[in-house]
């Protein structure tokens, strides 16, 4: 097509959905504002972690946001002196399971692209005031796929910061879940950064419905 | 917070429907029906229409106010006519009903333009204008109607961080950000700013600080503008401000002071920072001065604090002394105890605490470290006579890292104690790791059940919580200490459903229960009122203020609430009344927000 | 209703076209006459009865079928009207909600069923010219038909407004809409309204569509010129953006507003400044046929002939003095843009400011 671009993204999303017998405006009940955060016990999360001694899980958290967002925080241990807590974050994206949902979304709770330069530059430099941040050239790998991260470090402390999105819905995502996001926060002593990333290359999600992973879409 | 609650009410009070132009147009004299086949008139182009005869002055807006009794600019148009023409004597028959003048009643227009309905006005001039292609609205009403509606665009615009969006409005319609529309001005130089476009927002500020004659406003500007100029800038900028194109009756000194409020401002948030660094001498002597200038104990407090971080005892006693001279408080008196102690004056530190022993835990916990330092660090005998521990040193220069360390290095020579983990229970809390901290709250909860003795009495709070704004405080046990911190961490971890639920369980004091109680219902009230919740949130804040005086920033919630629930009259109240103790730019916005919509004069 | 110029030349006679076509002034484009129908129907009509739009594949479109309707009966050819109304209703009518398709391709048919609103609108305009001209009730009551499926699925409240979704499905995200004021067809929209009640329960609505239109038009400024953008979202405060997710810019779509305004007979030059300031600061270059928004960028690609012919009639009607000069049309030139220039000179002739 030249020149006209028209009618276009918007009709061939929802084209499939095929909805009928709802017409006019329906009034819109959701609420953005998330809920407030519950405990988890580390048992109910939807991640495993390996065990480490450096960063053992210390509490489990989770929100809701309006209807299709659920939000995990699993706060781990931190050796170092640095100000922030060390974390691994899930928001996970459920499909609305109604017409009526399906219809009004609230907006995401993550943006996606996840992050710009500028918008990563703030977050860095909240998360790891003071210290030298770099980020990575290249993406490294884990059990869902490729992920980003940046290192920061001062003279007694390494911190890594990661994050991924998993969208892949046609193979790794179960039909519910549209999207789910991860970020991954870790200071330690250690000056590598790999030694510190090793929680985020090994974790498993353990939602209620399975998410591939890297290593069963090769098999099959 | 406020940004995105405030244009509700404008949907909200603005209930107009739009098919006002249809009910206009069938009232309307002037429509015409065209027969078959004959030519509609074709409109002329502004300004070739029926323009008023030489002389006469367009008086419709004036007639306008007249009629709806809006004396205020009613003035302000008679005076804005006699500046056009000083030969000009408003019309003898202003307030007399008129007679249907024939033609088109403009009245509904500039009614819509006056509800602030500027795309509706424009919708139904456009509506008007298709049935009687003969007729023209006066050259006032489109004149106000651009202005306004150049404004409305440009702040919306501004309002969501648009700033292209602001510049184009801006330049769309210059009167927009005219000296009568300062707020506007002052976007329009935001906007260049949060483009980086530096030197046109100077261009900007410069113009308001030497076009607009009140000296209040240019000082105003001056003090915006700090937010986006070096120093330089700002330094020519008040040059301007202070001596270009005088007014009569307007005194400028107050705009010449602006600069150096501003500099001892930076300074001392300088002062205040461990990792800010030392001052050069200059910059220190004017801090100095300006502090004993305006006999400011916090700033000076902050200076005692830098020199005591920097070992000078002797200065940092008397910063202290001078702050506890024009206002006692137990902060001030807390430094004087840890400078004499610096110094080696035991005797004199523990007499600079006599008034507050036993009523603030931050003085008791300094006259702890001058006496008794924190076994551990010397073999855990009785007190040795020496100077503070590495504990009390690191939490003195307000360094929570060093106090981990410091805890840390004592857990590793004599284990743990109750004492020592709760201690790195608030430090964990200052380094912004709530959940931490409630574990070790948790950890020195049950060190504390095995220790002997002291565990349920009351105590001298056994660590101490820095930057605590709880001076004066009831005596807790260590449970209940722990209890407490286990609550606070909480509360930073965002668990308020689970801590309403256990808080009426807890082993706390009345007043950390209180405490708590005020903390929990303070932020359900912010979420209410992001939820729009209005009368929610007021009914928490009500509830909040019977455990606490309520503090600035719930009053400006509170504010929001009233404006959001159409109480306009006691927001403006409270909001004037927050901005008569201390003008900021939250009780500003505020008050202006809820004048112009009593007023619509957006 | 009492006839007008307008109504007679839009409602069109055959006789009153062919009467029309000598003495053409230089700068306009050439008025709407039964030659130019033919020449149009030769290029674009295909003998099954779907119109084809040229610039893209081939494909037709229900906005397509709905301009060749409303020319047909401006024309007074009622065989071709017939032919298009019939390839439509069995090509495009296959929603079983009395809307349209908005898309058939050459292969695959109807791929996309979601419907466009523009193009509804612009066929249940056709359909009620065509009940006037040849005093077809059948018309009008599949007119009707289609009014009633607009107003359940399309026409939808958001912050006091009474706005059209451009399509029935995707253009709601969270508590904001996505529109496009392009599909607000001014004239279609009056002649809704004033359907009798006891045809339509609620022709009032019709009335609030089109009021609600001009304040978003007024709203909907954006740039150094104050442009309406292709696509913008309505928040449910009332507050008007370009929207996300699509072509930030004005250009194809938002130019057909003021054409739209014109054939309606508005004439308040606050509506067409905006088009005419781009026009003017173009200056003698080309009128650039996108313009980003707000940055300000334009494309390389002028504006075709069917949008000069729109610019021309906005600067007419703005007074802002400038003029454009309008070529003919190309013997190649695609689909919409000889579209727009006939609409134009329909426009311009109705409004008493062409012959």
């Amino acid at each position: 097509m030249f020149g006209r671009s028209r009618l276009s993204r918007a009709f061939i999303l929802t084209a499939s959905l095929a909805v009928t017998g709802c017409a006019g405006w329906v009034e819109n009940n959701l609420t953005q504002a998330p809920n407030p955060w519950r405990r988890l016990a580390p048992a109910d999360l939807p991640v495993t972690l390996p065990n480490s001694p450096q960063f053992p899980i210390v509490a489990g958290r989770t929100r809701t946001t309006g209807a299709i967002y659920t939000s995990y925080m699993v706060v781990l241990g931190n050796p170092t002196t640095l100000p922030g807590e060390n974390r691994l974050t899930l928001d996970v994206h459920t499909l609305p399971d109604s017409l009526v949902g399906a219809l009004i979304q609230p907006p995401r709770v993550f943006p996606v692209p996840l992050y710009s330069t500028q918008t990563l530059t703030v977050t860095l430099a909240r998360e790891f005031p003071g210290m030298t941040v770099k980020v990575a050239d290249g993406a490294r790998r884990n059990r869902y796929g490729d992920y980003d991260y940046a290192v920061a470090q001062d003279a007694a402390n390494t911190c890594v910061f990661a994050w991924q999105l998993i969208s892949d819905h046609d193979r790794m995502l179960p039909r519910r879940i549209e999207a789910v996001r991860l970020e991954y926060r870790v200071c330690g002593s250690d000056r590598n950064p790999r030694v510190l990333l090793r929680s985020f290359d090994e974790m498993a999600l353990t939602l209620p419905e399975t998410v591939l992973e890297i290593d069963d879409l090769k098999r099959l | 917070m406020n940004r995105l609650i405030r244009p509700l009410l404008g949907a909200a009070l603005i209930g107009l429907s739009v098919g006002a132009s249809t009910a206009l147009a069938a009232s309307t004299p002037g429509g015409r029906a065209l027969a078959p086949g004959v030519k509609v008139d074709v409109a002329p182009a502004p300004g070739s229409g029926p323009a008023a005869a030489p002389g006469a002055m367009d008086d419709s807006a004036l007639r306008y106010y007249a009629r709806i009794g809006d004396v205020e600019r009613l003035e302000a148009e008679i005076a804005r006519l006699r500046a056009l023409d000083p030969s000009w004597e408003p019309p003898k028959d202003l307030f007399t009903p008129q007679a249907a003048t024939p033609g088109v009643d403009e009245s509904p227009f500039w009614a819509l333009l006056s509800a602030g309905k500027f795309a509706e006005a424009r919708a139904a001039i456009a509506e008007q204008r298709r049935q009687s292609p003969s007729w023209q609205p006066s050259a006032k009403l489109l004149q106000e109607l651009d202005v306004a509606e150049g404004a409305n665009r440009l702040r919306g615009a501004s309002d969501t961080k648009r700033w292209q969006d602001v510049i184009d409005a801006a330049a769309a319609q210059p009167e927009a950000v005219a000296c009568n529309r300062l707020d506007n001005a002052w976007r329009l130089a935001e906007a260049y700013a949060e483009l980086k476009q530096t030197d046109r927002a100077f261009d900007r500020y410069k113009t308001i600080v030497s076009q607009c004659p009140k000296a209040k406003e240019r000082r105003d500007t001056i003090f915006k503008a700090s937010r986006y100029l070096s120093p330089e800038q700002l330094r020519e900028l008040t040059a301007i401000g202070a001596t270009a194109n005088p007014a009569a009756g307007e005194d400028y000194t107050t705009v010449r002071k602006v600069e150096g409020e501003l500099e001892s401002g930076r300074l001392l948030e300088r002062l205040g920072n461990p990792k800010g660094g030392a001052l050069s001498a200059a910059d220190l002597s004017r801090v100095e001065q300006t502090t004993r200038d305006k006999q400011d104990a916090d700033a000076a407090i902050a200076l005692g604090w830098y020199f005591q971080r920097q070992k000078k005892h002797a200065e940092a006693q008397s910063w202290f002394a001078e702050a506890n001279g024009w206002s006692p408080s137990d902060k001030a008196a807390e430094g004087l105890i840890l400078a004499l102690a610096g110094m080696g004056k035991k005797a004199e530190a523990r007499e600079a605490g006599t008034p507050w022993r036993g009523k603030s835990s931050r003085v008791d916990q300094a006259l702890k470290a001058v006496a008794d330092p924190p076994r551990g660090g010397t073999g855990g005998g009785p007190a040795a006579p020496q100077g503070p521990s590495e504990l009390d040193m690191a939490l003195a220069r307000n360094d929570f890292a060093g106090c981990l360390n410091a805890v840390q290095r004592m857990i590793a020579r004599s284990g743990p104690t109750a004492a020592l983990v709760q201690q790195r229970g608030w430090c964990l809390l200052e380094l912004k790791r709530p959940t931490e901290a409630e574990a070790a709250f948790v950890e020195a909860q049950a060190l504390a059940a095995r220790e002997p003795a002291k565990s349920d009495k009351p105590a001298k709070p056994t660590s101490r919580r820095a930057n605590s704004d709880r001076g004066l405080e009831d005596n807790a046990t260590p449970a209940q200490e722990n209890a407490y911190g286990q609550a606070v961490a909480r509360l930073a971890t965002g668990d308020v459903a689970g801590l309403t639920r256990d808080l009426p369980r807890a082993n706390l004091t009345t007043t950390q229960k209180a405490e708590i109680r005020a903390s929990l219902l303070a932020t359900e009230a912010n979420r209410a009122l992001e939820d729009k919740r209005y009368l929610d949130a007021l009914r928490l804040l009500d509830a909040r203020k019977e455990l606490e005086p309520e503090p600035r920033n719930l009053g400006i919630l509170r504010g929001w609430s009233l404006y959001n629930l159409h109480r306009l009259d006691q927001a403006y109240a409270l909001f004037k009344s927050l901005d008569d103790r201390l003008s900021t730019e939250e009780s500003r916005e505020g008050l202006s927000t809820t004048w112009k919509t009593i007023y619509h004069d957006w | 209703m009492t006839p007008t110029r307008r109504d007679l030349l839009i409602g069109g006679t055959a006789a009153l076209l062919t009467t029309a076509a000598a003495g053409v002034p230089p700068l306009w484009a050439k008025p709407f006459d039964a030659a130019a129908w033919r020449d149009y129907a030769d290029r674009f009509l295909r003998p099954e009865g779907r119109i084809v739009d040229t610039g893209n594949k081939d494909v037709s479109h229900s906005e397509g079928q709905g301009y060749g309707m409303l020319l047909a009966v401006a024309a007074g050819d009622r065989a071709a009207f017939d032919r298009l109304w019939g390839w439509t209703q069995r090509n495009l009518m296959v929603r079983g909600d009395g809307l349209a398709a908005w898309r058939w391709q050459p292969e695959g048919g109807v791929t996309d069923r979601n419907n466009a609103s523009d193009g509804d609108i612009l066929i249940a305009w056709g359909l009620l010219r065509a009940a006037e001209v040849w005093k077809v009730e059948a018309y009008r009551a599949a007119a009707v038909a289609i009014v009633k499926a607009l107003a359940a699925a399309v026409v939808v409240e958001q912050a006091g407004l009474t706005v059209l979704l451009p399509g029935r499905d995707g253009f709601r995200k969270g508590d904001s809409l996505t529109l496009n004021l392009s599909y607000w067809v001014f004239p279609a929209l009056r002649a809704f309204a004033a359907l009798p009640a006891s045809l339509l329960p609620d022709p009032a609505l019709w009335r609030k569509v089109a009021d609600s239109g001009l304040v978003l038009l007024a709203k909907a400024r954006f740039g150094a010129y104050q442009l309406p953008p292709d696509w913008l979202t309505l928040d449910a405060k009332g507050g008007v953006t370009v929207a996300e997710g699509f072509r930030k810019q004005y250009g194809y779509d938002a130019v057909r507003a003021p054409l739209y305004l014109a054939l309606d007979g508005y004439r308040d030059p606050y509506y067409f400044r905006p088009f005419a300031m781009l026009a003017a600061k173009s200056g003698g270059d080309a009128i650039p046929a996108t313009v980003s928004l707000p940055g300000g960028t334009t494309t390389q690609v002028p504006a075709s002939v069917g949008m000069l012919a729109v610019y021309r009639l906005a600067c007419e009607l703005a007074g802002t003095g400038n003029s454009v000069t309008v070529p003919p049309l190309a013997a190649t030139e695609d689909y919409f843009s000889t579209t727009l220039a006939h609409l134009s000179a329909l426009a311009a002739q109705s409004l008493g400011i062409a012959p």
